[in-house]
């Protein structure tokens, strides 16, 4: 293998490695700032390959999720010139990028206590959270599978997030970080 | 702090604003709690943390590279990357990795839940998953069998039919109509004339040509027997499958095209990736990953080859009140200066008055137009719906008015105020040839459809007009090549500029009888006005001959 081949496998591997381990964290910064699952996803796509064709810039030892953040957060800016109606206002958009620093700190404390937190949840609520999440189903998915009105989909997300979220504060608070 | 109730209605508004259903009204109340409230703000963010926490991290796999210069970045990709199959470890680390962590346990759980479930079935120990089913009746036990075990209902709405056009279908009970329901119980159905477009639930988009027979399988899977079909899967419906009787397409994200012939499968990828397996039995037969601009065929020996993709073979849009279908064109602005529609319906015969912005036959033109003075008035193209006027640039220094909203050319230099020709579609008239060399390469005007202004002229197209006439699709550029025609008799100079509502997007400075420029602009949906402009520098307008070749808007399907 000749000296450039191995140093292109090298950074394969440093690349792979530094975003499947934060990836969790960059998908979190611009679902913020763009909470719809498809043009964050499409965002997401961007920026991962954006990141890769950046990957000689990043500096070795920095923070990896900040830096990824500065190139997600143009994506996003992009996209949303591109779109404009039906974003969050740039105003919204400000006082939600203050926090999303706080919420990339403590990351795998706060999904440790989420997993605790979603084995507590009633058999049914957590059948809803995976067809939610790991089946990727929308709420008029969900609807047709378990023959509910969409509306009672929402309430019933709606509600079990909200168990979610005072659980995982619990959680925190018991970890001293809340 | 948030009450519970305002909690409960921040959340609805998150959930629906990620399913993309949320409304304007909701949209603005979301905006305002978050805004507003501190509390609101941090109550969000905790939600779009139970979000990405919870959310697949196995998907990276099918993840599409793209970046501002696409189709560079692609072929990088694929000479770079796919070579050192970066792509199959990721596709591999997805299919090999364990699931997220926290829903591991639960997995667990249901495992076990459901092996309790079956220790309590009478008879043979291969339990019949329906039979189990309806033995268990809880809603919880439902639930847990059509997340864990994967039970399609048997019969189920799985797709709306949403536009139609002509469309014939063979079987009298299967007529179809617009915002009619589609269900997988329905078997084979066979369209026999016209297109029709199927949304399916889970959010893949597919059009379908006659003639054609197919199957909806599922929310996300249909079969293919033969005829053609474009699908535009893009954000959470990837995963969407079409089979065919020798081969299986699984979308990783993408546009795409499939035709199933006497002689096997095609599938075209217009952006982003997608699973070629040339079995639809799973884990059988070879597997290809078939990235942007790429295609391969499968024959009926169950043979892989690379071929040509078919830029405008599928059609990739439709729109039934307007009976319009779109084929992956761009619109050609060429042709619009001649009296056509941008797709190829102008005449060859007519050309574009610059003084007083009329269409006029070549045949019966009156006057010649050659060193006309023509003012420094801007004329509207009422014969026009797409161009919106024409005018002499530069009869001073300073401001010109390029548009009928009263955009300007705030620095345009000038000029004599003299124009010398019609504004046509490639030399047109007596005295010229009918070509344009270019290094070497010859351009004709047939094969190679040209805007030619003889400086000093300049045209502006409405944008939003044409947007008007193309429902489903939207301009993402503008593309041209800036070419001086060659001739032997002097060293006349001209420049190209190009204007975005007033503001100059491309300036050429002063060309040179066999000088091209390719020009590549991008297009935001709130431009308004595009305007091509040719400007004498020499105080000579005599063999200023530019040309704009190939003056395309770039186009592309939204969703």
């Amino acid at each position: 293998m000749d000296v450039g081949a191995n140093r292109q496998e090298n950074d394969h591997k440093a690349f792979l490695s530094l975003f499947v381990k934060n990836q969790k964290r960059i998908y979190q910064y611009i679902l913020a700032l763009c909470p719809n699952y498809q043009d964050a996803d499409d965002i997401f796509q961007e920026t991962v390959g954006l990141m890769w064709e950046k990957f000689n810039e990043y500096e070795e030892g920095t923070n990896f999720t900040a830096w990824a953040a500065q190139i997600a957060r143009f994506k996003v800016l992009n996209r949303r010139r591109k779109k404009g109606a039906m974003w969050l206002s740039e105003e919204a958009m400000d006082s939600i990028q203050a926090l999303t620093d706080t919420y990339s700190d403590n990351y795998e404390l706060r999904l440790e206590a989420l997993q605790k937190c979603l084995l507590k949840l009633p058999e049914k609520e957590r059948a809803l959270i995976a067809l939610r999440y790991e089946h990727n189903k929308r709420c008029t998915s969900i609807a047709q599978i378990t023959n509910r009105s969409v509306n009672g989909i929402y309430n019933t997300m709606a509600r079990v997030h909200r168990s979610l979220r005072q659980c995982v504060q619990r959680a925190l608070k018991n970890y001293g970080l809340a | 702090m948030l009450s519970e109730k305002e909690e409960l209605y921040l959340n609805e508004l998150i959930i629906k604003c990620m399913d993309g259903s949320i409304s304007e009204k909701e949209l603005s109340e979301l905006n305002v709690l978050v805004k507003s409230k501190p509390s609101a703000a941090k109550a969000y963010m905790d939600f779009i943390f139970i979000n990405s926490g919870l959310s697949q991290p196995g998907e990276i796999g099918t993840y599409i590279i793209h970046s501002e210069n696409a189709d560079q970045t692609d072929d990088k990709f694929v000479s770079t990357v796919l070579s050192d199959n970066f792509w199959n470890e990721l596709l591999i680390s997805e299919q090999t990795a364990p699931s997220v962590k926290i829903f591991e346990e639960y997995k667990k759980r249901a495992q076990r839940a459901t092996e309790e479930k079956q220790k309590v079935q009478v008879g043979p120990r291969k339990v019949n998953k329906l039979t189990l089913a309806a033995a268990c009746l809880s809603l919880a036990a439902l639930l847990f069998i059509a997340v864990w075990v994967n039970i399609v209902p048997e019969s189920m709405q799985v797709a709306v039919l949403i536009e139609s056009i002509n469309a014939k279908w063979a079987d009298p009970e299967k007529i179809t109509n617009i915002g009619d329901e589609m269900w997988n119980s329905e078997g084979f159905r066979r369209l026999d004339e016209g297109v029709v477009k199927i949304a399916f639930n889970d959010g893949a988009q597919v059009i379908i040509e006659a003639p054609a027979e197919f199957e909806l399988k599922s929310q996300n899977r249909m079969f293919l027997e033969s005829g053609q079909l474009f699908a535009n899967v893009s954000g959470r419906a990837k995963g969407f499958v079409v089979s065919t009787p020798n081969s299986e397409i699984t979308d990783l994200g993408t546009k795409f095209g499939v035709e199933v012939g006497d002689k096997g499968t095609s599938v075209h990828m217009f952006k982003g990736k997608a699973s070629l397996r040339t079995d639809s039995k799973a884990h059988n037969g070879d597997q290809s990953i078939l990235t942007t601009g790429h295609a391969k065929h499968v024959d009926t020996m169950r043979r892989m080859k690379d071929i040509e993709i078919g830029h405008s073979q599928f059609i990739q849009g439709i729109d039934s009140k307007r009976e319009f279908v779109w084929k992956g064109q761009n619109f050609d602005l060429a042709d619009v200066i001649v009296g056509g529609d941008g797709f190829g319906a102008g005449s060859e015969d007519v050309m574009l008055d610059p003084l007083g912005g009329k269409f006029v036959n070549e045949k019966n033109a009156e006057k010649e137009r050659m060193n006309i003075w023509a003012g420094k008035q801007y004329y509207s193209v009422n014969d026009s719906n797409y161009i919106d006027g024409v005018f002499v640039p530069g009869v001073k220094k300073g401001a010109v008015v390029i548009s009928s909203q009263g955009h300007v050319y705030a620095d345009c230099p000038k000029t004599n105020g003299k124009f010398h020709h019609y504004i046509t579609n490639g030399p047109a008239g007596w005295d010229y040839l009918n070509y344009y060399d270019v290094d070497g390469q010859v351009y004709d005007a047939v094969n190679d459809p040209s805007i030619y202004l003889h400086a000093n002229l300049g045209i502006t197209f409405d944008l939003n007009k044409i947007r008007n006439d193309l429902p489903g699709l939207s301009i993402e550029g503008f593309k041209t090549l800036c070419v001086r025609e060659i001739i032997e008799k002097s060293y006349p100079k001209a420049s190209f500029v190009i204007l975005v509502d007033g503001v100059v997007k491309f300036k050429s400075g002063a060309t040179l009888p066999g000088d091209s420029i390719p020009v590549d602009l991008e297009i935001n949906e709130t431009d308004g006005f595009l305007t091509l402009v040719a400007i004498d520098v020499d105080d000579n307008i005599s063999y200023d001959r530019t040309y704009f070749i190939h003056p395309q808007l770039l186009l592309t399907s939204v969703e």
